[in-house]
């Protein structure tokens, strides 16, 4: 398993507790009209939750320029290290 | 994740230990067994849509249903003006203030008078309390600000009048003082959260530019928490009684192991500095109203000799007023000590350093609160201090002295184990009741008896301090008087209160309430016997009376039967008395008790 596979998996437990969806699979075009309660409540949430778990804090610029799930996996595989 | 392992093993009031998305997880949990909703306001000059859902969920794990409207960013005084809107019409429980830091400091870069802006900013929440108390009647939280991450002025900054520093820290200065003498008013500290967790971290630039973030979300379960905990000693869940265990809680080692010169406590040997200051701590609980009980497993005698000959024992045998060292299991023990001091489970803190003695205690008694002691005691006090069990609003001279009545009431029942007739041992004591009418004096214990009293509580209003302020504004309504007991051994001040009214002429009996510590000492008659004194002065015919079920008052369930009162109607919650005035009189029987009646000079 890559790195970025490793932190995808452990980012679709972090989602899926958020959006409370147990099920929820995230695949890297997925966006937030995607998922039903991903509104701006839930987004600071899942970006602190994942903040936490990878013990890092993103920059606004990052936070901003994420077009879907992808480049926000993207960002963590590059910082995480 | 050892976070996430600690969840399981921990109780439901431990959501400080949740991470956010956990606490947000328990919103959709279902509500069992959960009372009356609460109806909470919250102002705010950020976004408090986290926050909300947040306080939410931390409620509904203590067992609390609240709903929580948000009055709008930052939309304080337009809201509190407003004349026709939801707020208007929505009767809160708890009206909350969260105003930020953050919008502090954009007010102050735009000031060229540091110095009056602080003036102004105080006399402006002055006026923000006194709107929202005329309008909503509720208690107020009041959230102090985060004092803010500057240092223009380096070290000099707190001395330097013009600061913004200083200015911050000036205005939560005068709002902790005024909040103490000010009905109806309790500071959220939210400064000393977030020194808890570090400011640096607290205060999140980016999450407040993007989104009107006052704080980084991941700190507000531990915010929210307590928030909760001032929520509910409002409603009468406060912790009245520790129950320490002493074999590496009190001293280090085992004392059957190791002797008492064996022990470590004290700053000769190795950790026994640690247990020093964990016993000073105690010590310093007790000075301040808290009941300290032993539950040990020891031999008596040999864990007495501790308190009363190691050199660098703190605490004295004195300041514990339940003393169990015994071979027995703890939960035995711990039912034992409740029925002595006569309160409840929920009010009462185990602290063990043993997993399996905490576990134990929690299955069989959950409502103790158990707080999973860290590996190390030098950590004890800190995770203490994080799970914050000894949530107040008051202190009061009854708090300074409430151990050493509970010590007189433990020599009093030895009196009373060997004298044969219960009676005349009464009478020995020489009990003096005062009773008076309310004044603004008795108001603040009269307050304390209404939120701490669960037991001896025929109807469970929960004044607040404004309510009996009013209520004492209304003499030709309203006639409450307070029962003050005096013996020879003790005086334990105020007692009892009643509140009632006089409609038609009927004197209904709305509260009767009583401390659980003078039970069996004649003092319902007493209090009985001023009921119908005050029905007698005001022309009434007939005294009415309610027994409102709730799942702590069953100790009274019978009270009114046994007074000689007539059940007119009961359901399962509610059962009501009527008694005619001469029945009552002719019922009364001679009291092993002098009554000093101060009834008439009002």
């Amino acid at each position: 398993m890559t790195k970025r596979e490793e932190y995808k998996q452990k980012a679709e437990e972090i989602f899926q507790e958020v959006f409370d969806q147990p099920e929820l699979k995230i695949f890297d075009e997925m966006v937030a009209q995607d998922v039903p309660d991903w509104d701006s409540l839930n987004h600071i949430t899942l970006v602190v939750s994942l903040e936490e778990e990878f013990n890092l804090k993103f920059t606004t610029k990052e936070v901003m320029s994420w077009k879907n799930v992808g480049e926000m996996l993207d960002t963590l595989t590059e910082r995480v290290n | 994740m050892p976070k996430a392992d600690l969840v399981p093993s921990s109780s439901p009031w431990e959501t400080h230990k949740l991470n956010l998305r956990e606490l947000l997880a328990k919103r959709s949990i279902p509500g069992e067994r959960l009372g009356e909703e609460l109806c909470i306001v919250i102002f705010g000059d950020c976004s408090t849509e986290h926050y909300s859902a947040c306080l939410k969920a931390c409620l509904k794990l203590r067992g609390i249903k609240a709903q929580i409207i948000e009055a709008g960013f930052n939309n304080t005084e337009l809201e509190l003006s407003n004349e026709s809107n939801e707020l208007t019409n929505s009767s809160p429980d708890f009206v909350i203030f969260f105003n930020c830091i953050q919008q502090f400091e954009e007010k102050y870069s735009l000031t060229s008078d540091p110095t009056n802006f602080v003036d102004e900013k105080l006399s402006e929440i002055r006026t923000l309390w006194d709107q929202a108390k005329a309008k909503f009647k509720a208690p107020i939280l009041y959230h102090n600000y985060c004092l803010p991450l500057d240092r223009s002025f380096g070290n000099y900054t707190l001395g330097c009048t013009a600061s913004l520093y200083q200015c911050a820290y000036r205005i939560n200065h005068e709002l902790s003082k005024w909040a103490t003498s000010t009905i109806g008013v309790s500071i959220i500290d939210t400064d000393f959260q977030a020194s808890l967790h570090g400011k640096v971290n607290w205060l999140d630039e980016r999450l407040w530019c993007e989104a009107k973030q006052a704080l980084s979300p991941q700190y507000l379960p531990s915010l929210v928490k307590v928030v909760s905990d001032a929520i509910l000693i409002e409603n009468g869940f406060l912790v009245k009684c520790v129950v320490l265990d002493l074999d590496n809680t009190l001293w280090g080692g085992i004392l059957a192991d190791d002797g008492i010169d064996g022990i470590e406590l004290g700053n000769l040997n190795g950790s026994g500095e640690c247990f020093v200051r964990i016993q000073r701590f105690f010590k310093n609980l007790k000075e301040r109203g808290m009941l300290l009980a032993v539950c040990s497993k020891n031999q008596l005698e040999h864990a007495e000799e501790v308190f009363s000959d190691h050199p660098d024992m703190v605490l004295k045998r004195d300041d514990i007023v339940s003393f169990f060292a015994n071979y027995e299991d703890k939960v035995q023990n711990i039912i034992k000590i409740r029925d002595e001091l006569n309160i409840g489970y929920d009010s009462m803190v185990f602290l063990d350093d043993s997993p399996f003695e905490r576990d134990m205690v929690r299955n069989f008694l959950p409502e103790v609160i158990v707080p999973e002691l860290p590996e190390d005691p030098s950590d004890y006090l800190k995770c203490l201090c994080e799970c914050n069990l000894f949530e107040t609003n008051q202190f009061s001279d009854e708090d300074k002295n409430r151990a050493r009545s509970y010590i007189a009431e433990n020599k009093r029942k030895e009196i009373r184990n060997s004298s044969i007739d219960y009676r005349s041992y009464l009478k020995s004591l020489d009990m003096v009741a005062e009773l008076k009418p309310l004044d603004s004096f008795s108001i603040p214990r009269v307050y304390q008896l209404a939120q701490r009293s669960n037991q001896f509580n025929l109807s469970t209003i929960r004044y607040q301090e404004n309510e009996l302020q009013s209520i004492l504004e209304k003499p030709e309504t309203f006639k409450c008087f307070t029962v003050r007991l005096k013996d020879k051994l003790s005086d334990y001040g105020i007692i009892a209160f009643i509140v009632a009214e006089v409609v038609n002429r009927t004197l209904n009996v709305r509260s009767w309430v009583m401390s659980c510590r003078v039970l069996n000492r004649f003092v319902e008659e007493t209090t009985f016997s001023g009921i119908t004194e005050t029905a007698e002065s005001f022309g009434c015919e007939e005294i009415y009376g309610c027994y409102i079920r709730t799942k702590k008052n069953d100790l009274v369930s019978r009270l009114y039967d046994k007074l000689g009162f007539q059940l007119i109607s009961e359901n399962d919650a509610v059962k009501e008395y009527k008694v005619s005035l001469k029945k009552a009189i002719q019922a009364m029987a001679p009291l092993p008790i002098t009554i000093s009646n101060q009834l008439q000079n009002d």
